[in-house]
């Protein structure tokens, strides 16, 4: 994990062991967006999981994606689905994927000023009544909208893949196949990134987003 | 000995034997003393606001209508200094919402929250209640479609596609209910509105837009 090497971190880096590596990728196409990601959870050299979950829905059509301290990323997640339902249900219609991601953002910001930083990447993606977004974020709390985007130890593998096949407009099916494409990329050179790929896709068109799970 | 109970006219927080809040319906004539504050959703995209500024030749005519934050706005009728109060809130919280959300509030959201506060003011003790009513007018925020909201004194707020508040407002609420109708023109509804008002302020002369602010918020 590229973590920032701010010496102000001194007391609060966490202990490699907790920090896992994984690969998380998120590219928008014609009607949607698509997250992968694999499912190692690695402490150090050890595998100690072969079957985590990186992927996560907050409501029906925001999903994240996580990256880092584990705990932090499912406290985040934790907070993430009841602030959504909550601002739902106070405001009498849907948060947009900008409200979720900035709403992180501040949340993470917050924490990192504070000295007790969150110590996560996340991929925040989805649709809503503008069309589909992917945003991410880094532990100093700063947010992007991309159309195409990698987080955890395999990002610059991922990546690569991502920069060379990515153009606008692709079909659900060339979108899902460059976002495994650059999966397998990270599976096959980094060592904390493998034990399969999870797959999660929004689009305006489906009430629901869709899973796929890839058992390599 | 001295007698420590409190009459329930006295305070916000009491209740008189017959359930009413007395305190509250003294606020509610403040603010039906103040000018009078109409607003109307003409359709999905256009909202007309109106208030009557009182003219005197010696002031120079202030502001009925305050602007919240992007085509939101507020139309108070009442006490200025409590409706200020509520306006500098309403401006803070919008822009806490942007800060956080990274998005403009809602309509609805803001209502319920200013309703939040005005609640509040009946309920602790020390507090009175406001001495204004408010009516909200924006649009919801990706659609942008018009909404409009009412907060009385009490904090109890409502959607409405027309309503008044202020001297008068029961006349001019009778006649929104048999006039008001969806679709209608601007320029349609700036005359029903100055005909509306001077019937109901029961002016002599007919009212004019010299006499009352009128504000078209559109969407686009």
């Amino acid at each position: 994990m590229n973590f920032p090497t701010n010496p102000m971190y001194g007391a609060g880096i966490p202990n490699e062991q907790l920090l896992k590596g994984t690969t998380g990728v998120a590219l928008k196409y014609t009607d949607g967006m698509i997250l992968v990601a694999d499912r190692r959870a690695s402490a150090g050299t050890f595998v100690a999981s072969k079957h985590a979950k990186k992927l996560h829905k907050l409501n029906e059509y925001t999903g994240m994606g996580i990256a880092g301290l584990v705990s932090d990323a499912q406290t985040l997640i934790d907070v993430m689905k009841s602030e959504l339902r909550l601002y739902e249900l106070e405001n009498g219609f849907d948060p947009s994927v900008k409200v979720a991601a900035s709403l992180l953002a501040t949340i993470i910001h917050g924490g990192f000023r504070r000295y007790t930083p969150w110590w996560v990447q996340l991929l925040v993606g989805g649709v809503d009544r503008r069309g589909s977004h992917v945003y991410v974020l880094d532990p100093s709390g700063s947010l992007s909208e991309e159309d195409y985007i990698a987080i955890g130890s395999g990002t610059l593998l991922a990546m690569g893949v991502l920069e060379a096949s990515w153009k606008p407009d692709l079909t659900k099916a060339k979108a899902k196949e460059i976002g495994i494409n650059a999966l397998k990329m990270a599976i096959g050179r980094d060592t904390a990134t493998g034990n399969g790929i999870d797959g999660l896709i929004f689009s305006v068109k489906e009430k629901a987003p869709e899973e796929f799970k890839i058992d390599l | 000995m001295y007698d420590s109970r409190v009459p329930y006219d006295k305070s916000a927080a009491i209740w008189s034997p017959d359930g009413e809040l007395v305190q509250l319906s003294y606020a509610r004539k403040a603010s039906e003393r103040g000018a009078a504050a109409v607003g109307m959703i003409l359709d999905e995209k256009t909202i007309v606001l109106a208030g009557e500024t009182l003219f005197d030749p010696l002031v120079v005519r202030p502001d009925k209508i305050q602007k919240i934050d992007e085509k939101l706005f507020i139309i108070a009728s009442g006490l200025s200094t409590d409706s200020n109060l509520l306006v500098g809130q309403a401006r803070l919280i919008a822009q806490q919402h942007r800060l956080i959300y990274g998005e403009k509030i809602s309509v609805r959201s803001l209502a319920s929250r200013l309703g939040d506060l005005m609640a509040r003011h009946t309920i602790q003790g020390g507090l009175r209640p406001f001495g204004t009513a408010i009516l909200l007018a924006g649009f919801s925020p990706v659609d942008k479609i018009s909404e409009l909201f009412f907060v009385d004194n009490g904090g109890t707020f409502y959607a409405v596609n027309a309503y008044a508040t202020g001297s008068g407002n029961e006349r001019v609420i009778e006649a929104l209910r048999k006039e008001y109708k969806k679709g209608l023109e601007v320029e349609a509804a700036k005359k029903l509105l100055l005909e509306i008002l001077t019937s109901a302020l029961g002016k002599k002369e007919p009212l004019t837009e010299k006499e009352i602010e009128i504000h078209i918020l559109k969407a686009e």
